[in-house]
């Protein structure tokens, strides 16, 4: 398994437990705005678990090779638009959400925007991390010249 | 060690043999250096052609089957293809940071973060050119990560 491969498991892995600790604050507001009183049927968790993971393999989604900043804005777009779709569709498949109701529409999809930036966020605070100790690394790098 | 220096009639292409039993940190450094420092590139400078150190060049690009060599300040065509630069220069300063650049590390003054999991590299001359998510995990295994 090459290094990219494996880096974009852990990504991936990330992204899922990121999005379903995210969709299970949305989800209470959801229910408490649209279900309150009703009896939740135990699928719900299931499907709530489901869709994290199938959205999560957004990660693996680049209909544009980026090799410009554009395009990589491009790919984000890309994603977002897929996770719509998925829960959107899964939610009037498993009937928690009514299509038709403008409302519950809004709401689910601001719930979904919210989730996305927490995700992204959280996923650019690594990065960013991640940059700062591939500078220590470098200014390492050129002190020692390559002796890494 | 023992080191032998040859003298060698002039116009003879001049050569470094290593004799040794284990190609270790010590010697693979000292390659490096030998590497980088004497290694040129011939470039095609107007009516001229001229050599450049390998040490001197901020990164090579390959744009539409050329591949140009950027110095701090100048550019110039070469007549290599980025693939041979990367092999000839393996374990030196130069690093595969997309599918057309190849960078010199030791001419980076910083990595930024990008989106999409990619990185800017910041030259020392001001230039930004990105390492794609790619090539990240290679760019970590080089600095030691």
């Amino acid at each position: 398994m090459t290094e990219h491969f494996k880096k974009r498991i852990t990504e991936f892995f990330l992204t899922f437990c990121i999005a379903t600790t995210g969709t299970v604050f949305v989800s209470a507001v959801y229910i408490n705005i649209f279900w309150r009183g009703a009896l939740l049927d135990p699928d719900f968790l299931w499907q709530n678990l489901l869709l994290c993971f199938v959205c999560s393999l957004c990660n693996f989604i680049h209909p544009f090779q980026e090799s410009s900043r554009i395009r990589v804005w491009l790919n984000i777009g890309a994603r977002y638009l897929y996770i719509n779709v998925v829960i959107l569709g899964s939610g009037h498949l498993f009937r928690w959400l009514d299509i038709k109701n403008i409302l519950m529409l809004a709401v689910m999809m601001l719930e979904i925007l919210l989730v996305f930036v927490m995700v992204s966020w959280v996923m650019w605070q690594l990065h960013k991390k991640d940059s700062e100790r591939l500078n220590e690394k470098l200014q390492e790098y050129q002190r020692t010249g390559g002796r890494t | 060690m023992k080191i032998t220096i040859q003298d060698i009639a002039p116009g003879e292409e001049e050569e470094i043999i290593v004799r040794c039993r284990n190609l270790d940190e010590a010697l693979l450094r000292v390659i490096h250096e030998i590497k980088t420092r004497r290694g040129k590139f011939t470039v095609s400078d107007k009516d001229k052609i001229r050599q450049v150190d390998a040490g001197d060049v901020y990164y090579f690009e390959a744009v539409d089957n050329k591949v140009f060599l950027y110095l701090e300040q100048d550019v110039f065509e070469v007549r290599y293809k980025l693939y041979e630069i990367e092999a000839e220069y393996e374990n030196t300063d130069f690093f595969r940071a997309s599918k057309s650049v190849i960078i010199n590390l030791a001419k980076v003054r910083q990595f930024a973060p990008e989106f999409g999991g990619r990185f800017e590299a910041q030259m020392m001359n001001g230039e930004k050119l990105i390492i794609s998510r790619q090539y990240v995990p290679a760019l970590k295994k080089r600095l030691g990560m």
